[in-house]
């Protein structure tokens, strides 16, 4: 089975920075576990986020 | 004999129980709990967890069938690779009942400098298995370019997940470096939709690269391979070599799916630097690709069965007889 969309339907996010690697540190709060997403292009850093784990 | 104080029982009375997804056992049962455990402590009940899964594993007896618990609550952080040479040790992930992905009990290894830590974890041993775990590597030394390398014998993988987010555009990476004899993979995920790769970055690298092992009779089934390419060269599977399949490489009722909002469509699942000349690649009816082009490269020895005949070869979809 093969399921496309239609070049004209595609619907492309836009451009971001290229990522290479993203790190993760892992931390508690509230006994809930958290880990913090490092986006790096080489040495860089792109962004960082912070999501429940 | 003492009773356990693991809920539902891991043993009662010293007889092993079901439940929990915990199999019964001839062997010893070791518990992992990253956040409140220690590795200097004896393993052998939940109010005396180890700290790491390489700690457990140290502990374990091959071929007794030990059994290895792992709290679902937090992340194993590994400083090193684990070899798993032993055999007949059963890993299991307790976070409720399994699923596809999103297993709480995680097992990781971020940056190391070792230049041996090539994945998160090796396997060599024999008819290990491993249920309801994470496998991640944030690893960016050189060497570390696999999530997990199977290239043991029999291992068996139940509603494991496979995420390496390092490496995304490095061609000779991968989530999982298939060198394994008789490997099989039931309900897993592979890859992520999330972090656009670029180049080949397979989710299943099946390039002979350990020494003395390659890939052999090795089985995915009801498996979902994920990514977000950007742009046509991305291959779900990927061998460099005219060997690297040997005998059989069988997927069954598998989901390969490019996240349809990046930038590219892989031009197939499933493709090899050369035709296949030591194996062949079967893809069962029930095998699905979306936003990819075409299931497999033609004239590789890769074997699609038909759904709908004329319209599904003019597709692209590779069918050979």
């Amino acid at each position: 089975m093969k399921i496309t969309k239609s070049k004209k339907d595609k619907k492309v996010e836009p451009k971001a920075v290229k990522v290479t690697d993203i790190l993760e540190e892992y931390f508690f709060v509230d006994d809930v576990e958290k880990v913090k997403r490092i986006y790096m292009n080489g040495d860089k850093i792109v962004k960082e986020e912070i999501a429940t784990n | 004999m003492a009773i356990t104080n693991f809920p539902a029982g891991v043993s009662s009375f010293g007889i092993p129980q079901m439940g929990n997804g915990v199999p019964a056992t001839f062997g010893d049962v070791y518990f992992v709990d990253y956040r409140n455990g220690s590795d200097g402590n004896d393993g052998k009940s939940k109010d005396s967890a180890f700290k790491t899964l390489s700690k457990a594993y140290s502990s374990v007896a091959s071929n007794k069938n030990d059994v290895i618990l792992i709290d679902g609550d937090s992340t194993v952080v590994e400083t090193a690779m684990i070899t798993w040479a032993k055999n007949r040790v059963h890993v299991v992930g307790l976070n409720g009942p399994a699923g596809h992905y999103g297993q709480g009990a995680k097992v990781s290894i971020g940056t190391t400098t070792a230049a041996t830590d090539i994945a998160l974890l090796q396997v060599t041993g024999v008819r290990n298995t491993f249920s309801n775990v994470k496998f991640i590597s944030t690893n960016v030394v050189a060497e570390g370019l696999y999530g997990v390398v199977e290239a043991g014998e029999f291992s068996r993988y139940f509603n494991c997940e496979f995420y390496k987010s390092s490496d995304l555009d490095d061609a000779g990476a991968s989530e999982l470096l298939l060198n394994g004899d008789s490997a099989m993979f039931y309900n897993c995920t592979i890859g992520s939709t999330a972090n656009e790769t670029g180049n080949i970055r397979a989710n299943v690298l099946c390039t002979a690269t350990i020494s003395g092992k390659k890939l052999r009779d090795c089985y995915f089934e009801n498996c979902l391979f994920l990514a977000k390419a950007d742009d046509t060269d991305k291959v779900f599977v990927y061998g460099a070599n005219a060997t690297d399949v040997e005998r059989m490489l069988t997927f069954k009722g598998c989901t390969f799916f490019n996240n349809p909002l990046g930038a590219g469509t892989p031009a197939a699942a499933i493709a090899f630097g050369a035709a296949q000349t030591q194996g062949a690649v079967f893809c069962d009816t029930n095998c699905a690709v979306v936003d990819v082009t075409v299931m497999g490269t033609t004239g590789q020895n890769i074997f699609v069965i038909q759904q709908d005949g004329a319209t599904y070869a003019e597709a692209g979809l590779a069918a050979q007889a």
